[in-house]
């Protein structure tokens, strides 16, 4: 059985350019050349065109503008692209339109013009309070530019917020760790985004890890675990291993990912699930944007998901999520409860408290989700 | 015909190891036009892969090579090549029995060696004629002199005069052809004498059955004989005789008195043809067998396993297999509560086990699990009897014991000077008996120590060559049984004993390994549900203490759009990893770290 046909979808636009490269980060991003972020964006009208016919009687629902850093588009870039998406896509009223920001890159006036353009939601990349820590993973804010955007914005009129925070940086330490969830927290922003950094490769903290002491193991957990504690008396839900949201702010276009419904991305390394299958296109600039002039979608990796695969991917997507996995919602995808099918093997789970089930749902609780893999790969 | 024999010289190489045997054997057969070089395959008379990566000979083999004499006569050479190990001593014994005489090869760089003394001796015991060589005066650190004063000296056969060559380069090799005729002894024996030939070696042909090779000490053997082993009384029909050519067997229709061949009759297992044994007739046998026949033991023993328990059938026929050429190797299924359906091998030493190991993998593409490695101790009970035990797992309780013994070998270990005392502090912590220091010159002594040999099978020659900087030598031979204090340490995972980690070891040094052990547990076991206990105890009482923590952290922070799919592969080799896991009562262990605990190397 494929993916329940709901003939909704949600869009994900990559914009690749960013003005200085996180050292921690290992997503594809490009320098920006003036002129190339127009031609991009004519590039991202041509692809939008090409795949109008494809998603012919679909209707979005969400849509995401991540990168990089959409935000170096522009007021006007953004405008364009969010034009560009109405007159390809059937783009619902009420969906839900996040743009990632950058603080150091957004002003008042910007704010006020992406918000008229219809962007309702905004993600903004704090990581930490603490200077010593953004210095570490080469941010290219502090602390204030970060307020001065987010009260801009709040100003602007958005009232859907989300910031991310990190832990088990370099150098970090439960106390100052605490005092960013407390300042985060004292916001008040409707979604807060929770990481533990991980050293990737290739990136520039990975090449120098020998400079840092990174908080071992036990550390890292007790830091995750205060952050659940902290943002929950708060009234953040625990809705995903890495994300909070007060109620009914969870982030519906990432949730299309963990609930193995279908999205298509646009740009270079933007991923899609459509139509049972997985693809993604090639993580370089030039050979997105010749692709897809020459009227190619650059595909780098395309997978059918078997009907198998489908289920290990539900599974692991879904035992994320706070709600976890409900045994109607299972039986009417796979034709058979959970429950009933895992049982031998989600006792000792039960038993050792990394899970639990309620009324007909199977969740991992706070410490499960942290040791997630041990357990998603005995079940798949 | 006595000019028949006059023309036969049946003689083994016999050297410490890398000191160029199989080079000169090779060099050999070339000059006397046996094998071209361009035909010749490498050191083609090791020939099998794993012999000639590690450039040992682990089973003898024999050759038949013709050679014209520089006065133009014609002679038959029987090259008799022996395996190169401490742990194969028996055998090269032997084979050494089926010559006359036997070329001593030293190598002119490093003089004599812990192995070129023993097998020295051992052709002395043989009554052998011993003609020294030396070796590889192609290299500029060679020194004639002192190799040639060593053999004198340390050794004490004369050597003034000796052949003196390069078997890489061939320099001086015809000399040495030629002072083969006349330095080494024709063959004895009666043709028309009842039956005796000595069984050296022999292999299994899928065709053939099993292809015995013998020397024919008296009387003759012809196609359509009835035979005997003496040493079973079972008879055969002989099939077929012949001498062994450097490409294969060439068949004739008898051998007699002298000559080195090979014999078939139908023989199904190479059980029944056992090394040392006597062939004779079974309608005119002789009075006696050949004397120095013995049965071979194995001296150590362990448990292997397959990593994946599907294989348990493929690890039985892989080797049933290697066990159709190699009577030595002895294995029976057995059961372990930790790691399932495998075999109890023996072994007639740590060498002999490394090679069983290795091919079994290598050959058979099997993943293993071996247990520590064991000695058979002989234990005797309250009630009167006495145990053999070669399995931790069968170690009678404390108190049932009147006395444990456990075997000791008496070792020769040739080092440098510089390192005698180096290699006595680890003798002394091995619980060597000193015997005896000989200096074989000012840079060279000669150490004798008996030694346990479950002393020996734990990285002992490791040891003694880091300490020596792999210039110490070791050769031993099992002395005795002696009563001992020894205590079976077990080892718990979670409060469960782990059948497969127990080991027997004397008292003084329970404390330090159980030590080590959880040491390595801890290090090697990988997180788990559960914080684990590990400890090691000796009877009831707990010895040595560490804790794994619990897993706390397992987990991909982020999954959206791009990661699922190379999220999903990586849970899916996460999952295949977790297949090849061992449960150990509630403890998971891959076979990497359950191998890897049992690895004690020093610190």
């Amino acid at each position: 059985m494929m993916a329940p046909k709901d003939k909704k979808l949600g869009i994900y636009v990559h914009f690749p350019f960013c003005v200085r490269k996180c050292s921690y980060c290992d997503f594809y991003s490009a320098s920006p050349v003036p002129g190339l972020t127009d031609r991009y964006i004519e590039i991202l009208r041509k692809h939008a065109e090409m795949l109008s016919r494809k998603t012919d009687g679909y209707s979005a629902d969400t849509v995401f503008f991540g990168g990089g850093t959409p935000t170096l588009a522009g007021g006007d870039g953004i405008k364009r692209v969010t034009e560009i998406l109405c007159s390809n896509f059937n783009i619902e009223k009420g969906a839900e339109f996040t743009v990632e920001a950058n603080p150091g890159t957004v002003d008042r006036n910007m704010l006020s013009d992406i918000r008229s353009a219809g962007v309702n939601r905004i993600s903004f990349g704090l990581q930490s309070s603490v200077e010593s820590e953004l210095r570490v993973l080469g941010r290219i804010h502090s602390y204030e530019d970060f307020l001065r955007s987010y009260h801009s914005a709040r100003d602007a009129g958005f009232d859907n917020i989300n910031v991310d925070i990190m832990y088990a940086v370099p150098g970090q330490t439960a106390g100052s760790f605490a005092s960013t969830l407390e300042r985060v927290t004292r916001l008040c922003p409707e979604h807060i985004s929770c990481y533990a950094l991980k050293l990737e490769k290739g990136t520039r903290l990975e090449s120098e890890r020998d400079r840092y002491v990174f908080p071992d193991e036990d550390s890292e957990f007790s830091m995750y675990l205060s952050a659940a504690e902290r943002l929950g008396s708060a009234g953040y839900r625990h809705y995903e291993i890495s994300n909070y949201a007060l109620e009914g702010k969870e982030c519906r276009h990432n949730l299309r990912y963990w609930d193995c419904r279908e999205y298509i991305g646009l740009g270079p390394s933007a991923h899609s699930f459509f139509m049972g299958t997985r693809y993604g296109y090639v993580a370089d600039t030039d050979q997105y944007m010749n692709s897809v002039s020459a009227g190619e979608e650059p595909f780098s990796e395309y997978e059918t998901v078997t009907e198998h695969g489908l289920e290990s991917e539900y599974v692991m997507l879904r035992l994320r999520l706070g709600d976890g996995i409900s045994d109607d919602e299972f039986l009417g995808r796979f034709g058979y409860g959970f429950g009933s099918k895992y049982e031998d093997r989600i006792k000792r789970f039960i038993d050792a408290g990394m899970m639990k089930t309620v009324s007909g749902r199977y969740f991992l609780t706070d410490e499960g989700m942290y040791i997630s893999n041990y357990i998603i790969s005995e079940l798949i | 015909m006595s000019d028949r024999k006059d023309h036969i010289r049946n003689f083994s190489i016999v050297a410490h190891i890398d000191h160029g045997k199989s080079t000169l054997a090779d060099r050999i057969l070339e000059r006397t036009d046996t094998v071209s070089a361009r035909e010749m395959e490498e050191q083609l008379l090791d020939n099998m892969e794993l012999e000639r990566e590690r450039g040992i000979t682990i089973k003898a083999r024999a050759v038949r090579l013709l050679y014209k004499s520089k006065s133009g006569e014609d002679y038959i050479f029987n090259l008799i090549d022996t395996p190169g190990h401490v742990d194969f001593t028996y055998e090269v014994s032997r084979s050494l029995n089926a010559c006359d005489g036997a070329l001593l090869v030293v190598d002119a760089t490093q003089g004599v060696e812990a192995q070129t003394l023993a097998n020295a001796y051992l052709a002395i015991d043989a009554d052998l004629e011993i003609l020294p060589v030396i070796n590889k005066i192609d290299l500029p650190s060679s020194n004639i002199e002192k190799a040639r004063n060593e053999v004198e000296e340390v050794i004490g056969i004369p050597a003034e005069g000796c052949p003196v060559i390069s078997a890489k380069t061939g320099e001086n090799v015809d000399e040495l052809l030629e002072r083969i005729i006349t330095d080494l002894p024709a063959p004895s024996g009666d043709e028309n004498a009842p039956l005796k030939c000595l069984i050296f070696d022999s292999y299994y042909d899928s065709y053939l059955g099993v292809v015995v090779y013998v020397r024919v000490k008296d009387g003759t053997v012809r196609v359509g004989d009835r035979i005997m082993m003496m040493s079973t009384g079972i008879q055969y029909d002989v099939v077929e005789v012949g001498t062994m050519g450097a490409f294969g067997l060439d068949r004739c229709p008898e051998l007699r008195a002298g000559d080195v061949g090979f014999i078939t009759a139908a023989i199904k297992t190479i059980g029944e043809t056992r090394v040392g044994d006597t062939v004779t007739s079974a309608t005119n046998p002789a009075s006696e067998p050949l004397p120095g026949f013995k049965s071979v033991q194995p001296m150590v023993y362990a448990g292997i396993y397959p990593a994946d328990g599907a294989r348990y059938g493929d690890l039985r026929d892989a080797l049933e297999k290697l066990q159709l050429n190699d009577a030595s190797l002895f294995f029976e299924a057995e059961t372990s509560v930790a790691l399932g359906f495998g075999f109890r091998c023996g072994f007639l030493g740590l060498l002999h086990m490394e090679i069983i190991m290795e091919r079994l993998e290598r050959e058979f593409n099997l993943d293993l699990i071996t247990t520590a490695p064991s000695v058979i101790y002989e234990i005797k009970l309250r009630n009167g009897q006495v145990l053999k035990v070669d399995n931790p797992t069968n170690y009678p309780s404390p108190d049932e014991i009147e006395e444990a013994r456990e075997p000791v070998v008496k070792a020769t270990i040739i080092t440098p000077t510089e390192y005698v005392g180096g290699i006595m502090d680890l003798c002394q912590d091995r619980r060597g008996d000193y015997l005896d220091m000989k200096y074989i010159d000012s840079e060279r002594a000669e150490l004798h120590y008996y030694l346990p040999l479950n002393e020996i099978i734990y990285d002992f020659f490791d040891a003694l060559k880091s300490r020596s900087r792999g210039y110490a030598s070791l050769d031993y031979e099992l002395a005795e049984y002696r009563p001992s204090k020894l205590v079976k340490l077990d080892i718990l995972l979670n409060g469960d004993v782990v059948d497969a980690l127990s080991f027997i070891v004397h008292e003084e040094k329970a404390y330090a390994r159980a030590r080590k052990i959880a040491q390595r547990l801890k290090e090697n076991i990988p997180r788990q549900l559960f914080e684990i206990p590990v400890q090691a105890s000796v009877g009831s009482k707990i010895i040595a203490r560490e804790t794994v923590k619990a897993l706390r952290k397992d987990v991909l922070a982020k999954c959206y759009g791009g990661d699922i799919t190379r999220k999903k592969k990586l849970l899916e080799k996460q999952k295949e990893g977790k297949k090849r896991m061992r449960k150990f009562g509630s403890v998971e262990l891959s076979p990497e770290a359950f191998m890897a605990v049992l690895k004690l190397d020093e610190e």
